[in-house]
């Protein structure tokens, strides 16, 4: 990543997005998915985000589930009724923070 | 795919590394476990604990302080919601009921006789205490036989108000000739719902850590 600090503020939808997607994943693959979408540009650090998650998990938008997988136990999360309904409007909020973002940097999309 | 030692070693690691309760180590030793595979994989000369040495790095400086520091943060927060929802549910009319009719035993026998009062709500006070001390200890001793640690029981929320009603009740007694007996009835109801709602919570954390960390306790059992 460029600028990791550019990113801090916008994991947690990042995260909530992937899980709506995709349904249940886990710590790592969440990790790798962000870095095979953005080619590797954007790597989520294990410290930032296993707090998310905690976090998430507290304020009942992320529930957890555990299962054996190889010779380990793996824990998914995936998105409560309660982070369904925050998913939608963090993704409006992501997509007029772009809209700002564009208007401020006179950006133009191709 | 790694060793059962390879895992276990992982569980050391998580040890050294100031990462005692089971809830966070099994996540990460997952999270290590994946990482040290792929990286593995990528570089087939790469030792297990080469790999391991780079994954650890890819933490930061901090290492596992800021996981363990937030999940501990995040377990009060979640016993704390808990504790709320059964006091919540101790507003129902059966448990109102059950309430009012204690405090109200109290506040005649109080009434009619100080001394026979002063027992009931010893025996009260005898009865929670005695209650919540039970359902400590039997989760404890649960938790204990895995061997391992749970933030979820030494970040536990509930027994604080325990304590709070216990502080009142025990203030009560020391002043019972200065108290109104309606004074004694109120603070009462307030102790059975928190007491009532602390054995709950105990119950869920038992019932929580079972259901969520079934190897653990299996292996105990």
């Amino acid at each position: 990543m460029n600028n990791p600090s550019l990113y801090k503020g916008i994991l947690r939808p990042i995260v909530i997005r992937l899980l709506e997607e995709n349904g249940r994943m886990y710590g790592f693959e969440i990790t790798q998915k962000v870095k095979a979408i953005t080619n590797g540009k954007v790597k989520i650090t294990e410290g930032a985000l296993y707090p998310l998650l905690h976090s998430l998990e507290a304020e009942g938008i992320l529930e957890a589930e555990q299962e054996f997988v190889d010779n380990r136990m793996r824990k998914y999360y995936k998105l409560t009724s309660k982070g369904k309904k925050v998913s939608k409007h963090s993704f409006g909020e992501i997509t007029e923070f772009v809209l700002h973002l564009q208007n401020i940097f006179n950006l133009k999309l191709a | 795919m790694l060793t059962d030692e390879q895992i276990d070693y992982l569980f050391k690691f998580c040890e050294k590394h100031y990462v005692y309760y089971y809830e966070v180590q099994l996540e990460l030793v997952d999270h290590l476990a994946n990482a040290i595979e792929a990286k593995m994989a990528e570089d087939k000369k790469l030792s297990f604990e080469d790999a391991l040495d780079k994954v650890y790095k890819g933490f930061g400086t901090m290492g596992f302080a800021p996981i363990v520091a937030e999940k501990q943060l995040q377990v009060f927060k979640i016993s704390k919601a808990a504790y709320w929802k059964f006091i919540k549910e101790q507003f129902g009319w059966p448990q109102v009921l059950s309430v009012l009719f204690f405090s109200t035993l109290l506040y005649y026998t109080i009434s009619w006789n100080e001394s026979a009062g002063a027992i009931l709500l010893v025996g009260i006070l005898f009865y929670g205490i005695a209650s919540n001390l039970y359902h400590h200890i039997r989760l404890t001793r649960k938790v204990k036989k895995t061997g391992k640690k749970f933030a979820l029981l030494n970040f536990s929320f509930h027994s604080n108000l325990g304590f709070l009603a216990l502080y009142f009740l025990l203030q009560i007694l020391s002043h019972l000739d200065e108290v109104h007996p309606l004074g004694y009835s109120i603070v009462v109801g307030f102790y059975i719902v928190l007491f009532v709602a602390s054995d709950k919570v105990t119950n869920n954390i038992e019932e929580k850590l079972v259901t969520e960390y079934p190897d653990a306790f299996q292996v105990a059992s």
